[in-house]
Order: structure tokens, then C-alpha cells, then sequence
């Protein structure tokens, strides 16, 4: 097992730090002792006292700075406490950052990573438990990063600080804070044979039948990765049906080259989300996959993901809104048995 | 006794790290005393004790421990202390949970060796053990033959209980009985057999080509891959019978294969290895004999007796008492008046009808003339107006 995922993070912020005098972080109650409300951001105040800014509680004026710095050659992070707040700087990121470097003709970059914490199942409400990536995955000139159980974490965060001069959006799931990381041992994730493409926001494919045999391919990311992963297993010990799990890092620009040869192997697919349905990140990823995978499907992409509605306090109320490994693998064996192709099982 | 567990202070967090204990194991210890100081991500705050006596620690400093278990106990004597101390196992702390566990095993792969008796433990697999290392170790163990593996694969997928049917034949006639049985809740397909060899290892619908009929003793008696067969042929009558009877040789009961749709009526009796297609009627007390492929839409009227080995195109249609025997074949809409009979091995055209009984042996013709007439294209019409 790896390091938990804070502490993976809250690493790659001091690697980032250390390794350019550029990079600065913003956010609310980020100061020592309490280090953000997750704790991403612990010993960073105490050791670069003047790179780093507790901000009162106001996310456009927040990543408005944040603008305003990267346009003037710094790099800075933007901690954003709960993602559900991005939708106040959303004028910041959609008119602003996103849009300057094509405006201004390349003469500006807007180097700035906005990390939010994104996801449900801690009975936080509904205005603190959203997943909002759909909202920013349309926005042409940014990149969506999610990173997950089974993503090198600590590297993804920095170079997408030191090294992308893009917007980043960097959406980090609540209940992955406190996870340990998978690592892989011989180019595995236990039963799950792994490989992991190239770029800052890398695709990691896991294949139970060893990338020679698939009947399905679950393609999801963030917080549903161990739901996914779960219910592959289940599906392998009760039906003996083999899935990839393609576990996205970049959730836009999308780019399909992990995801095809595999949905090529299996001719079923499915994309699990934790944000709701209407209008998802699924919905897109669906869209494309099916215009460049037609000839190899047997049926339309299915969808999971949170019912069209509020995420609820109460911990049953909220299970029966938010998706989980149960809902992917009812989906999954409605679409193993849809089409008439004549493929072999 | 008293446990101590840390308290909940706040929905952030469901563990906490014990960052200093104040007190050692047998230390006399107060109630109210702070003896644990925790932090979880909020915040850190110390544990009071819950009630005075002797300090049993379950957990070192450093440890997480979630907040629904004791992280330690107060002893009322060192009697106490000593035995809390024998029976208290740490419960789950990160990291320390799990071990070896048992091994994981597919559904599959759990039937297959249970079905060979091939004890799990001498499988050297490392993770979830799949169907094919149980056909692995088989085959390598020599008891069972290349090529049986498929099979398997097939019969393990049939949930217990349900009839698993091999069809003998897999041509269009299979399609239609593959058809027939997907429908039928009570049966389950367990592959196909046919005597074009080159047809072995490839797929219908789904299903597995398994071998040719000479396979069948292997796949019935060794392999024992299925419950019940059917012969799916049905344009060739002689084939047709042929394959049944090769099956009763062996000692394999026929699938009746019928359609949801049939509509049969009271005191009808079916024999045994029929093929009855979709929206065939078969009426009060009529009865048909063994072997028998009824296409869609025929009528067999009330108390009609038929033999075996009988086909029919689809929309045949007899009147009440009408007699046919074995091994008669029909073809497309047919009509038959009631109280004839159709002798043994005759061959009725499409389109006739029947106005008198047919002996053994004989073929009806039809004269239907048709006259195909070429259309004349609209333009031309037009045009000579």
C-alpha cells in the first residue's frame, strides 16, 4: 500500500514549492496549524510563510488573484475547501483564465491549478457533497484532472503545477483523502493486470483478463474507482465476466486512446459517475466513444450515475442518490445481455 | 471494566490517531483523567478516563483507530487487567487487518471442481481461481481430453435446475430452436453438435458448435454436458430420424422444444424431441407420436392422431380426426379435410388440399398454375396516352 492521499498531495506541494520560487497557494484556512480542511496543505504556511495566502471567504476574488498572478508569471494553486464552491468562481475560470491566452493571441499563459475537493458519502449536504465536473468539462483551453486510488498522485499534482501552462482544474475526491494509494506490484493492482498511458494526466487501464480477453469496459474515474473495481470482481466471481476498468485522469480535453482497444476487446461499455446523469461527463465520453467505436459495439453505452437530484444529509438517503458498486454491476448485466451482434461471449 | 472509546467530535473523520497515551498498562488511573490525547483532521483533544482503576492499552501512539472500537481499557483489579488483557485483541487498526484470508474462487470454477472433485487447494493460482485453471488442472491431470474444455464452459453457465439441451444440428432449424428455448424457462442450451466438421469450435448465436454427432457419446457419457437433446434438422425427414434414433441408441432423452406461443388444448399429448414453432394450435385431444418439427402457424386440429418423424412448413392445416404417419413431410399451406388420413413416408406439396385420404408411400402434386407477368413502367403508360 502507498501513502495515504493526503499526504501524496500535500507532498506534491512542497516538491512544487521547492522547486520553483513561482509557485504560491490561495485558499481558505490554509494557514498552519489547521492546513486546509482537509489537510492538503499542512507545513506549507510555516515553511514558505510569504508564498502562502489564507484568504477570506470568497472564491471569485480567490481565483481572481490566482488570475492575475499566473498572468504575471507566477504559478499559483488554488485551494478551493469544497468543490461545490467553484460554481462562485465559475466567472473567474469561464471568462477569465480559460479564454486569455487565446484573447491576448499567445502573448499571456494563465498557469494556475485550481484544486478542489469534489464527492458525497459523508451525510455533508447538499451544497457540500456535489461532483461538479461536468460543469467545467465543456470549457474549451482548460484541463479537468481527477486523480484516483490507482493514479501516481503525488506526480500528477505537481507537474500539473510546474509543468502544464493550461487552467488546470484539479478535482480531488473527498473520501479518497483519507485512502491509502494502490501501487502497483509487477505491473498490478491485485487481480487487475495495469498499464498506464504517458502525459501529465495519465489513462490507467485495468484489465481482468490480462488484456487479451474483456467482455466489458467500465470507464470511470475519481471517487467511483474502488465502486468500479468492486463490482468487476463481483462480476468475475459470480459470472465469471472479465471488465476493464479505465480509470480516466483527464477528464478533459477528452482523449480516447486508452479507452478504445479496449472497448474494442469487450464491444460493451459503461461509464460510471458520481455527478448526476442529465448532461454528465458520461454523456460526452459516451458520445464520442460511440462515434469512434461503432463498428466494434454490441450496444449503446450504458450510464451510471447520481439520480437528477439533490444529494441528501442523511447517510441512507444519500446511498439510494449516489451510485455505487451495486448500481454499476445491475447495469452492467443489463447491458451484457443487450444486443444481437453475432459475437462470441 | 470500563472500555474507552474515542468519541465522535465531529463528521470529518471516522478515525483517529492516537498522538500520546499519559498513562502505561497497570498504572492506577482517575476518572476525568486526560489519559489520551487523539488528533483526527479537525482537531486534537484529549480522552478522558471513564472511571478509576488499573490502565490497559489496546493501541501504541501512532496508531489510527477508527471510533466504534476500545482503544483501551480501566481494570478494576490486576486480576481483571490480566485476563482483559488475554482476550482483548486489537481490533482492525490500519494497516494490521486481513492476513491470507480464503481463496477466492468464481462460481464457475467452484461448480466445475465440485463436478470433478478437484480438492481447490492443489490449484497453484494466485488470486480469484477462474473456470479455466479448474479445465487447466483437468486437462493437465489428464482427465479430460483437449476440446472437452468448451463445453464445460457451456454446461457450468446453466444455473441448476434447468434442463440443458444439446441441439443436433446447426443449421436455420437450430436458430429457430435456439430461439424456441431461450424463451423457455425451464430449459437452458448447452451447445450444438453437427456433422460438418468444419463447423466444430465456431459460434451460433452465442452458443458453441461442439463436434459432430460422433462426439455425442463422448459429450454424453463422459463429459455429461447436458441433460436432454433435440434434432433441430428439418428438411431432411430421413436425417431427421436418423439423428433421433442415433440418440436413443445412447440412452439420451429428446427435449420436447415448444414455443411460448403454442396454444395446446386439453388431452393433446406430445411424445418426446418435437420441434413445435410459433403459434402453432394443437387441438383437444390430439395427439402426435415422437421426432416431430411443426413450423409456425399450423393447426393441428382436435383429435388428430400423428405418428413421428413428421415436418411441416409453416400454415398447415388439418380438420378434426385427420390421421398422419411417421415420417411424412409437408410443405407450405397445406389443407386437409376432416377424417382423412396421410399413409407412412408420404410427401404433400405446398398449397394442396386434401379432399380424400392419401395411401403409404405417396406423394401429392398440386397444379396451382401461376403466370408471372412483367409490370409495365409507369413512364410508358404515360407515355401512349
Amino acid at each position: 500500500m502507498g501513502p495515504r492521499c493526503v499526504d501524496a498531495l500535500n507532498q506534491a506541494l512542497h516538491e512544487a514549492f521547492e522547486a520553483s520560487d513561482r509557485v504560491c497557494l490561495i485558499g481558505e484556512d490554509v494557514f498552519d496549524p489547521y492546513g486546509g480542511a482537509f489537510k492538503v496543505t499542512r507545513g506549507l504556511s510555516t515553511k514558505y510563510p510569504d508564498r502562502v495566502y489564507s484568504s477570506p471567504i470568497s472564491e471569485a476574488g480567490i481565483t481572481g488573484v490566482a488570475v492575475g498572478m499566473a498572468l504575471r508569471g507566477l504559478r499559483p494553486v488554488v485551494e478551493i475547501m469544497f468543490g461545490d464552491f467553484i460554481c462562485l468562481a465559475f466567472d473567474q475560470i469561464v471568462n477569465h483564465a480559460s479564454k486569455l491566452r487565446a484573447m491576448y493571441d499567445d502573448q499571456v499563459t494563465c498557469p494556475l491549478v485550481l484544486r478542489a475537493a469534489m464527492g458525497g458519502r459523508r451525510g455533508y449536504g447538499p451544497t457540500h457533497s456535489q461532483s461538479l465536473e461536468k460543469h467545467l468539462v465543456g470549457v474549451p483551453h482548460i484541463a479537468v484532472a481527477a486523480p484516483s486510488a490507482v493514479h501516481p498522485v503525488r506526480d500528477m499534482l505537481r507537474r500539473a503545477i510546474l509543468e502544464d501552462d493550461r487552467p488546470v482544474v484539479f478535482l480531488e475526491n473527498k473520501l479518497l483523502y483519507g485512502e491509502r494509494l494502490l501501487e502497483p506490484e509487477g505491473g498490478r493492482f491485485g487481480e487487475f493486470a495495469a498499464r498506464t498511458s504517458e502525459g501529465l494526466y495519465p489513462t490507467v487501464v485495468l484489465s481482468l483478463g490480462g488484456f487479451e480477453h474483456a467482455d466489458l469496459t467500465i470507464v470511470t474515474f475519481g471517487g467511483m474507482v474502488p465502486f468500479a473495481m468492486r463490482a468487476a470482481e463481483e462480476l468475475l466471481l459470480e459470472e465469471e465476466v472479465y471488465s476493464d476498468v479505465v480509470v480516466l485522469g483527464q477528464l478533459a480535453p477528452p482523449d480516447l486512446t486508452a479507452v478504445l482497444p479496449s472497448v474494442e476487446r469487450s464491444g460493451r461499455c459503461l461509464f460510471a459517475e458520481e455527478g448526476t446523469l442529465t448532461g454528465g461527463v458520461g454523456a460526452e465520453w459516451a458520445a464520442r466513444i460511440q462515434e469512434a467505436a461503432w463498428d466494434a459495439l454490441e450496444a449503446p453505452v450504458a450510464r451510471v450515475a447520481a439520480a437528477d437530484d439533490i444529494v441528501p444529509c442523511a447517510k441512507a438517503l444519500e446511498a439510494q442518490v449516489l451510485p455505487d458498486h451495486e448500481d454499476i454491476a445491475a447495469a452492467a448485466r443489463r447491458l451484457l445481455r443487450q444486443g444481437c451482434r453475432s459475437r462470441t461471449p | 471494566m470500563k472500555p474507552i472509546v474515542i468519541p465522535q467530535e465531529d463528521v470529518n473523520s471516522e478515525a483517529a490517531r492516537i498522538v500520546s497515551l499519559r498513562a502505561a498498562r497497570g498504572d492506577a488511573v482517575k476518572a476525568g483523567d486526560a489519559i489520551l490525547t487523539v488528533e483526527t483532521s479537525k482537531a486534537v483533544f484529549d480522552v478522558p478516563a471513564p472511571g478509576s482503576g488499573l490502565f490497559l492499552p489496546l493501541f501504541e501512539a501512532g496508531a489510527v483507530v477508527p471510533f466504534n472500537v476500545p482503544v483501551a481499557y480501566v481494570a478494576e483489579s490486576p486480576a481483571e487487567l490480566e485476563a482483559l488483557a488475554r482476550q482483548a485483541r486489537p481490533a482492525a487498526a490500519e494497516g494490521g487487518g486481513g492476513g491470507a484470508g480464503q481463496a477466492r474462487v468464481t462460481r464457475k470454477a467452484r461448480q466445475l471442481a465440485l463436478q470433478y472433485g478437484v480438492p481447490l487447494e492443489e490449484l497453484k493460482v494466485s488470486g480469484i481461481i477462474k473456470e479455466k485453471d479448474v479445465q487447466d488442472f483437468l486437462l493437465a491431470s489428464g482427465r479430460l481430453a483437449p476440446g472437452e474444455d468448451q463445453v464445460l464452459t457451456d454446461a457450468g453457465q446453466v444455473p441448476r435446475g434447468l434442463e440443458r439441451v444439446l441441439l443436433v444440428g446447426a443449421g436455420l432449424g437450430a436458430m429457430q430452436v435456439m430461439d424456441i428455448l431461450l424463451n423457455a424457462p425451464h430449459q437452458a442450451i448447452a451447445g450444438l453438435v453437427d456433422d460438418d466438421e468444419s463447423l466444430r469450435g465456431t459460434w451460433v448465436l452465442g452458443f458453441p458448435v461442439l463436434g459432430t454427432s460422433r462426439d455425442l457419446p463422448r459429450l454424453w457419457r463422459e463429459a455429461k454436458a447436458f441433460d436432454a437433446a433435440v434434432v433441430t434438422i428439418s428438411t431432411s425427414v430421413p436425417v431427421r430420424r436418423a439423428l433421433f434414433e442415433r440418440c436413443r441408441e445412447l440412452g439420451i432423452p429428446m427435449a420436447n422444444a415448444v414455443d411460448p406461443t403454442v396454444r395446446r388444448n386439453r388431452l393433446s399429448r406430445l411424445g418426446q424431441g418435437n420441434v413445435i414453432c410459433s403459434f402453432v394450435h394443437i387441438g383437444t385431444c390430439a395427439v402426435l407420436g415422437d421426432n416431430n418439427f411443426i413450423s409456425a402457424h399450423s393447426s393441428i386440429e382436435h383429435h388428430n392422431l400423428w405418428g413421428s418423424h413428421i415436418t411441416t412448413g409453416p400454415g398447415v392445416m388439418t380438420s378434426s380426426r385427420v390421421r398422419v404417419g411417421d415420417g411424412v413431410k409437408m410443405g407450405t399451406g397445406i389443407f386437409i379435410q376432416p377424417g382423412l388420413s396421410v399413409g407412412k413416408g408420404c410427401q404433400i406439396a405446398s398449397g394442396a388440399v386434401l379432399i380424400r385420404s392419401v395411401p403409404d408411400g405417396h406423394a401429392v402434386k398440386t397444379r396451382i398454375t401461376t403466370e408471372l407477368v412483367k409490370l409495365e413502367e409507369q413512364g410508358t403508360k404515360q407515355g401512349a396516352r
